[in-house]
């Protein structure tokens, strides 16, 4: 339930390739309001027990440095088996950019380049 | 707030909500205005939510006024608080990043902080508005 003045943010979480990789989906707002939401979904079943984590903000309509905390300490602790798609142009890659942060967290151009490298990164780690 | 459209005057409590009432209402007028609504949201989110995070520690309470209006070519964007100053912040809970942020995204950005609180101007480019 959403507590009054929290942002609308809904993420979803699937589990794909016999649940060796959890997709997160993220849709809405990511402020101070509600980061915490995404916080919990990154650390929680199925994605501390997954191998790797890609994160989908294609459908985030905006971000800020609340929001961006909380991908970069998943990122940290899933290193090479994490990654992100984002819609090009949008307020999250605007950010992304201006805080230098695509590498770091692994944005990738679509799912498929993302899942391959987060596989890639699982192969590594292995 | 304010009802002329070409003015927002907020003032809301110290609470994480007020980060997108604040940013709504100023993208709203910067949308209007021809601004950089990506630019003044995520330049408003990140005063606003400093004022939250940092302000009112130490027991002190107060609130966060947030006034934006455009005028000449300009929208002046004013988050002020009451608070206790712009005071290091050991248990800080952000990246840190947000001043710096507003610094860019913003033609001119001043910080004004005392022990009665923090000021941050910020202005940006618009279309041509009431003198």
């Amino acid at each position: 339930m959403t507590a009054p003045g929290q942002m609308d943010l809904a993420v979803t979480m699937t589990a794909v390739g016999d649940g060796e990789i959890a997709v997160v989906k993220a849709e809405g707002e990511i402020d101070l309001s509600n980061h915490e939401e995404l916080g919990t979904a990154l650390t929680s079943p199925p994605c501390s027990d997954s191998a790797g984590i890609l994160l989908d903000l294609t459908a985030v309509e905006f971000v800020d440095s609340s929001g961006l905390r909380v991908m970069l300490t998943s990122a940290q602790a899933f290193g090479d088996r994490f990654a992100t798609i984002l819609t090009e142009g949008s307020a999250v890659d605007t950010l992304f950019e201006m805080v230098d942060v695509r590498e770091r967290l692994h944005v990738s151009a679509s799912e498929e380049e993302a899942l391959k490298r987060i596989r890639a990164g699982a192969d590594g780690a292995g | 707030m304010n009802a002329c459209a070409s003015e927002v005057d907020l003032e809301l409590p110290p609470e994480p909500g007020s980060v997108a009432a604040a940013r709504h209402a100023v993208r709203d007028l910067a949308r209007a205005a021809g601004s950089s609504e990506q630019d003044v949201a995520l330049a408003v989110s990140e005063a606003v939510s400093n004022a939250v995070i940092h302000a009112f520690r130490f027991g002190k309470e107060g609130l966060v006024r947030v006034r934006a209006r455009h005028r000449g070519h300009e929208l002046i964007v004013t988050v002020a608080d009451n608070g206790v100053g712009m005071i290091p912040d050991v248990e800080n809970p952000g990246l840190g990043v947000g001043t710096s942020l507003i610094s860019r995204l913003s033609e001119m950005a001043t910080f004004e902080s005392s022990n009665e609180g923090t000021i941050v101007t910020m202005r940006f480019k618009a279309n041509e508005g009431n003198a």
